[in-house]
């Protein structure tokens, strides 16, 4: 594994003054490059924590939605972003803290994003499956 | 590992990385009837911010970034737009105890996926990769 800081982070702005949510400052704080069968875990202070791993094909951008996700305190959820100006709306996986669902509710709110579905019981993600795939064995 | 942790502490950076330092190798759990058992390397920790992003990038050019939020974390760019456009399809696979996870497959490498899929019992769920399969997926759950 490789990290690579941006250092001082580059910092850049997400939106415009006419955004529903304003301008953000984001700061790009580096690159990870990770080797086949590599993981990172990212951690908060509050607790949680979620692993990335590279793979030969790619990444696992998650542990599994309904066991090691929710242990660790983060709820996985579909997005839908519209965006003004564009008749295409944009697609994310957000994790969400378990305790700051309010507060994610009010940022989706002002930007007029709306949940597609959570991702984070076996209830939900079965009965995805289900509407999806049909029955399964 | 090429960064041993932060150089300086009085350097800017704002993201926290504490390395495995050697990485931490450990048996992934698998199926029972899986005949190798596989291992990952668990490397360090990452600590982020709020507004504070990462880009996990590999040497054929794929790559997506990933940024916390003061509520969570965005765990991928736009699936239908950014994650594309770096060589990376999302789809939400799910395994034989029906543990569901979100993987990214890199463009060109989709035959070596589908072998790692059956390995290890994994059945696709949805292609959350393009506009259409969103937009049909998200038709689907509203019905």
């Amino acid at each position: 594994m490789k990290f690579t800081p941006q250092d001082p982070p580059r910092t850049f702005s997400v939106g415009t003054p006419a955004s529903p949510g304003g301008i953000v400052r984001m700061k790009d704080c580096g690159r990870v490059d990770l080797r086949p069968d590599e993981q990172v875990t990212l951690t908060t202070p509050s607790g949680t924590e979620y692993d990335v791993a590279r793979k030969s094909w790619g990444f696992y951008a998650t542990p599994s939605l309904n066991s090691r996700l929710p242990r660790f305190g983060l709820r996985a959820v579909l997005v839908k972003c519209p965006e003004a100006g564009n008749p295409v709306a944009k697609y994310f996986i957000y994790l969400v803290e378990r305790g700051r669902e309010a507060e994610f509710e009010q940022y989706n709110s002002i930007r007029g994003y709306g949940v597609v579905a959570w991702l984070d019981r076996s209830e939900a993600l079965e009965e995805l499956d289900r509407k999806v795939n049909g029955p399964r064995p | 590992m090429d960064h041993p942790g932060l150089p300086d502490p009085g350097l800017e950076l704002g993201v926290k990385f504490l390395p495995e330092d050697p990485p931490r190798r450990f048996a992934v759990d698998q199926p029972a009837a899986v005949p190798t058992p596989l291992f990952l390397s668990d490397c360090g920790d990452l600590e982020l911010d709020p507004d504070e992003q990462v880009t996990f990038a590999t040497e054929s050019g794929a790559e997506y970034d990933v940024a916390r939020k003061s509520w969570g974390y965005y765990a991928t760019p736009s699936l239908n737009g950014r994650l594309v456009k770096f060589g990376l399809r999302a789809v939400l696979v799910r395994d034989e105890a029906r543990k569901y996870v979100v993987l990214l497959v890199e463009r060109g490498h989709e035959s070596d996926f589908q072998k790692y899929l059956d390995l290890e019992g994994y059945v696709i769920v949805c292609w959350m990769d393009s506009t259409e399969a969103l937009q049909a997926l998200e038709a689907t759950l509203a019905r």
